[in-house]
């Protein structure tokens, strides 16, 4: 069953005109194309990963669908209903998880504001007390509920923006960059509470819009990447990552090892020598057991050899690579 | 519907007090200020006496009443005409506008029940004024039209709430330089007369002091509550600000739905 379905969307921002362009061309409008015909349809239960660069039009993308911005043309369907014509019974359907802390008030306790919220969300009041009660449990923010939102830490403030956008029973999640200003442990813990106790327990559809590589890996089934406001890549994650994703190494020679001659070994995609007097080169390929096998025999003496974290700018230049696009 | 648009604008009302009360100092003070005002408002009057009384001859003559009326009803329509306005701003900077807009309320009820708070404090303080004045400084409201006052300052605030959502929609379009709210909030003070008759203006100046609302609402208020005037005289009053209403909501309403549509489209309903 479908729960998003977007076709040939479109959405461009005026852009600000300077003193000059009001004089000279007062009637003439500029536009800024923000997303730039996106077609995609997200499946029950999945969980889509929205990767992309800043500016890729991730955000306007969950900013449309939580209603909050409106596409210039195109369709989209929560649900079956139209996102312009029916957003107030897609603001039942979804629950907004934004990043931002100020988003709450911030001298009221965390009960305070969910329990204001609950109730701006059309809950009745016993609904509210045991929702609002069942979501802190959720977000294991039980203890801090009455402390002043001012006083929770930046991982508490996220999950108490998780806590809210549960309140009512929210068939889709959108997250919009969920560990945007966490420190790593921290955001390796949210990332694993969201995975683990939220979406899998609940079995909520979710978009999470993020610009790290590793969190879209991590929590999703499925991804779609953007550049430029459009879906350049569009799959299931392993198939999308396993398409795209080759692993890069580095390699450190010792200093009495001979110099490599790259271009006999057939199985390094490219390589780069990083720092001469270290000896140390960054190498692309698929298959290192066969390229430290074949160092090894012609004689080269390999120190050390360390795989390295593909960055998110490795993962678009491979993608757009792939795509034979530019950007 | 009605029970959720109240149960909502209780929500708000609940966490603007919290809010506020959550600073201890600034709400505290805020009620001492009351004495002080209503003191300087006292020792004022004991100047306006004599001849330059007959300007006020048809409310009591009573300066200190005259004022005191006048300064605490031009604050509360005050209220009417910012208070709509600064809680989209304030939401705006603050930056919990996009939080609201995603629950299940529509944008004109959080407007609303954002300026319930202002409206409530502002109505605390008028009625210390009023109390005030009349414990410590014989103010007399003995035989006043209290149900006649009541319907002038329902009017008054719905012909000002208005303009307050012509303001609100400037600020959702523009974010800033709303030129309802502090013009016309100058001109109120300059030529509504709250602290003088317009009488005592220039011709021309006390020309464009009718085009006001606050004109009629400060001078039926006073008639009603300084002088106990019936509704045959307040009919007059009532009649023009109800010509404000019939012409300035549809417009008002037309305009705010128009700025909201277009905030939205552009991207900038949580701008500032």
């Amino acid at each position: 069953m479908k729960s998003i379905e977007i076709y040939n969307l479109y959405k461009q921002y005026p852009k600000v005109k300077r003193y000059r362009d009001i004089f000279l061309h007062p009637f003439k409008k500029d536009y800024i194309k923000a997303v730039n015909g996106i077609d995609l349809t997200v499946e029950k239960g999945t969980m889509l990963g929205l990767l992309g660069p800043n500016g890729a039009g991730k955000t306007t993308l969950i900013k449309i669908l939580a209603t909050l911005v409106l596409p210039t043309s195109g369709t989209v369907n929560v649900h079956n209903y139209d996102i312009v014509k029916h957003s107030r019974k897609i603001r039942k359907i979804i629950g907004f998880v934004t990043a931002d802390e100020r988003s709450f008030f911030w001298r009221l306790t965390g009960i305070q504001n969910l329990e204001f919220f609950a109730t701006l969300n059309n809950l009745s009041s016993s609904e509210t007390k045991r929702r609002v009660h069942e979501t802190l449990e959720q977000t294991e923010l039980t203890e801090a509920a009455n402390m002043m939102f001012k006083d929770y830490s930046t991982g508490m403030k996220q999950r108490l923006a998780i806590a809210r956008g549960l309140l009512c029973y929210p068939d889709i999640l959108l997250l919009d960059e969920p560990t945007r200003s966490l420190d790593p442990f921290s955001a390796q813990k949210l990332r694993h509470f969201i995975t683990q106790k939220i979406i899998q327990k609940l079995g909520h559809t979710a978009i999470i819009a993020t610009h790290n590589l590793h969190e879209a890996y991590e929590m999703c089934s499925h991804v779609a990447v953007m550049q430029d406001g459009v879906i350049i890549e569009h799959g299931e994650k392993n198939n999308v990552f396993r398409n795209t994703i080759t692993d890069t190494f580095l390699l450190t020679l010792s200093h009495s090892s001979p110099d490599i001659n790259f271009g006999n070994i057939h199985e390094i995609t490219e390589h780069k020598i990083l720092n001469e007097h270290t000896r140390t080169y960054s190498i692309i390929t698929e298959n290192i057991e066969q390229v430290l096998h074949t160092l090894y025999t012609s004689g080269v003496s390999i120190i050390e050899c360390k795989k390295e974290q593909m960055t998110l700018d490795d993962f678009f230049i491979s993608i757009i690579k792939k795509n034979g696009k530019s950007s | 519907m009605i029970v959720f648009f109240f149960k909502k604008a209780l929500a708000f009302l609940k966490k603007d007090f919290l809010n506020e009360s959550s600073y201890k100092w600034s709400f505290v003070l805020q009620f001492f200020s009351i004495f002080i005002n209503v003191g300087v408002f006292f020792f004022l009057s004991k100047l306006v006496q004599g001849p330059s009384t007959k300007y006020i001859a048809e409310y009591g003559g009573d300066y200190f009443s005259y004022v005191l009326i006048g300064v605490a009803f031009t604050s509360y329509l005050e209220v009417a005409l910012n208070s709509l306005s600064k809680s989209i701003r304030n939401g705006q900077m603050v930056g919990t506008i996009e939080a609201l807009l995603t629950t299940q309320t529509e944008l004109p009820t959080i407007i609303i029940s954002s300026s319930i708070y202002s409206f409530l404090f502002t109505s605390i303080r008028i009625l210390s004024y009023i109390l005030i004045g009349i414990i410590f400084f014989d103010m007399n409201l003995t035989g006043a039209n209290y149900f006649g006052a009541i319907i002038i300052l329902f009017l008054s605030i719905v012909t000002f709430s208005c303009f307050g959502i012509l303001s609100a929609s400037f600020i959702m379009y523009f974010k800033k330089g709303d030129p309802f709210s502090s013009f016309l909030s100058s001109l109120n003070w300059l030529l509504g007369g709250a602290y003088f008759p317009t009488e005592i203006l220039p011709q021309w100046l006390s020309f464009l002091s009718y085009v006001l609302p606050i004109t009629y609402s400060l001078k039926g208020m006073r008639l009603a509550l300084l002088t106990g005037a019936g509704f045959q005289q307040l009919s007059h009053y009532i009649i023009i600000l109800l010509i404000f209403i019939v012409t300035l909501l549809p417009f008002s309403l037309f305009s705010f739905s128009y700025a909201v549509r277009k905030a939205k489209e552009d991207g900038t309903l949580i701008q500032y």
